[in-house]
């Protein structure tokens, strides 16, 4: 008996790698579009954009590369649908040099999709060397002093969409979606000084570090991981690979669930033998 | 210049806009010669290694290859399209959204593999510390999927003296990251921002020189 406990504590690890394989690969091929609850962080940046009049400007900073993408590029398509839906102005820009290209794809894919014009519904700035000094330049100066030219080398002086959001203080809303902790620059050098109000998004990883900032106010709502995503889709009523892949997620987390009280069955009554 | 970055948040004044604005210029002129010294370094370091034949110097050599294929995509190609399913790229975006996004993508997907093995072998309930820890970690995990909500839901709810039970999972996991955890990353953020602030300080002052390079000050 002992013994086949120990078999099953050293099962070799590939096992494990080939269930992770078929619980991820099997929902995503046969999905079972399970029901998601909203939770009231992502119902919160919901009613932000959506009490937004049209006209208003929206920010999006994409601050995140290819490794967050399966996260934060479903979330910006989804806030993305919403702001054009609702007619807003959008622009966008990242801190982040390898995710200027994710940008540039989901502005120009969702804009297409909603017939929106580049220069006048919305703006992609891209990347830009000059971290939270950007954030001063655009709060500042201005946000075609600081951004001359656009993600495509496209001169901004002249872009209808600025002429009536010059600086970050004609922002109505900052949607921060973050791979890492680029917030705090969002925060200090723009939310404390020109008074805009900010949400955001963030990979699965930092969800859990950012109930303490909707606590102490730098943000009204966020989104945490693909399930943030999946719950925006179902309230824009447009699935997306987010809702798609919440079944993969969820069955491979009742596997991992399995796997550990396993173990840990197997731990107490090895243990109690001895 | 670190006390003025300090000291101006507390006087909102246009002079002190105008002198913060000024400092930002200076800061992305900095950022982007800081940046070309980065790429030297880089080059500096892999040039030496292969030279060597240090430690995994083919390495090096994909990464001078990889630099200078994007570089060359990027500068010499000047925006010539290709046609692909997703529709026109140029050459700099089809290295991109074929090659460096799904490699990137992988790398971090293959964290699943690693996180499902380790809690197998490892995510023991040996202390009471490490059993509070496995409890909530299972119910968040359990409680953050639509399948976990979906089979709580099934169990169905009763009311004792008004109050539903058992409480919805929603509310549950929300206390978890609420409370507990929100207590405990309040303590973590705090204790990260004295030391930032004792760190910043003797920066400032000069007590801490150890980032300008050589040995023990």
């Amino acid at each position: 008996m002992s013994l086949s406990w120990q078999k099953i504590i050293n099962l070799d690890r590939r096992i494990i790698y080939v269930l992770i394989s078929l619980a991820v690969i099997i929902p995503l091929m046969k999905p079972l579009f399970i029901k998601v609850n909203i939770t009231p962080e992502v119902q919160a940046v919901y009613d932000t954009i959506e009490s937004l009049p049209p006209g208003s400007a929206v920010f999006l900073a994409l601050d995140f590369d290819p490794a967050a993408k399966p996260e934060l590029y479903p979330m910006a398509e989804a806030l993305l649908r919403h702001a054009f839906r609702k007619d807003l102005k959008v622009i966008g820009m990242t801190f982040w040099v390898t995710g200027a290209g994710l940008g540039e794809k989901v502005f120009s894919d969702i804009a297409k999709e909603c017939g929106k014009e580049y220069g006048k519904d919305y703006l992609y700035l891209g990347w830009k060397v000059g971290d939270y000094a950007l954030v001063i330049g655009m709060g500042e100066e201005g946000i075609s002093k600081t951004f001359p030219k656009d993600h495509y080398g496209n001169s901004t002086g002249d872009m209808a969409i600025l002429q009536n959001v010059a600086t970050l203080k004609d922002i109505s809303y900052l949607i921060e979606l973050a791979a890492g902790d680029t917030i705090g620059t969002w925060y200090y050098f723009g939310r404390l000084k020109y008074n805009f109000k900010m949400g955001g998004g963030c990979t699965g990883v930092i969800a859990a570090g950012w109930y303490n900032l909707l606590k102490i106010d730098w943000i009204n709502g966020f989104l945490g991981g693909l399930r943030g995503a999946a719950e925006y889709e179902t309230l824009i009523n447009k699935k997306g690979t987010a809702t798609g892949g919440m079944d993969a997620q969820s069955v491979t987390h009742m596997l991992i669930i399995t796997l550990i009280v396993l173990s840990n069955i197997i731990f107490f009554v090895t243990r109690r033998n001895k | 210049m670190g006390i003025f970055f300090a000291v101006q948040y507390y006087i909102p004044h246009p002079v002190t806009d105008k002198m913060l604005t000024d400092l930002a210029v200076w800061f992305r002129i900095i950022s982007a010669f800081a940046l070309g010294l980065g790429i030297v370094s880089l080059f500096h370091v892999h040039f030496v290694k292969i030279k060597r034949r240090g430690p995994a110097w083919g390495f090096s050599i994909i990464i001078f290859v990889s630099l200078f294929g994007m570089l060359a995509a990027g500068i010499f190609c000047n925006g010539i399209e290709v046609s692909t399913e997703a529709g026109k790229l140029t050459i700099y975006g089809w290295l991109y959204q074929n090659i460096q996004v799904p490699l990137q993508s992988t790398m971090f997907s293959i964290l699943a593999f690693y996180i499902a093995s380790a809690a197998f072998k490892a995510f023991r309930a040996k202390t009471k510390e490490a059993t509070l820890l496995l409890m909530a970690g299972l119910v968040v995990m359990f409680g953050r999927v639509p399948l976990g909500e979906l089979i709580w839901e099934s169990i169905g709810q009763f009311k004792i003296f008004g109050i539903n039970l058992p409480p919805s999972l929603g509310d549950i996991t929300g206390w978890i990251m609420k409370v507990p955890n929100m207590a405990a990353q309040g303590g973590i953020s705090l204790g990260i921002c004295l030391g930032s602030i004792a760190m910043a300080l003797k920066i400032i002052f000069g007590i801490e020189r150890s980032y300008l390079g050589g040995g023990k000050q």
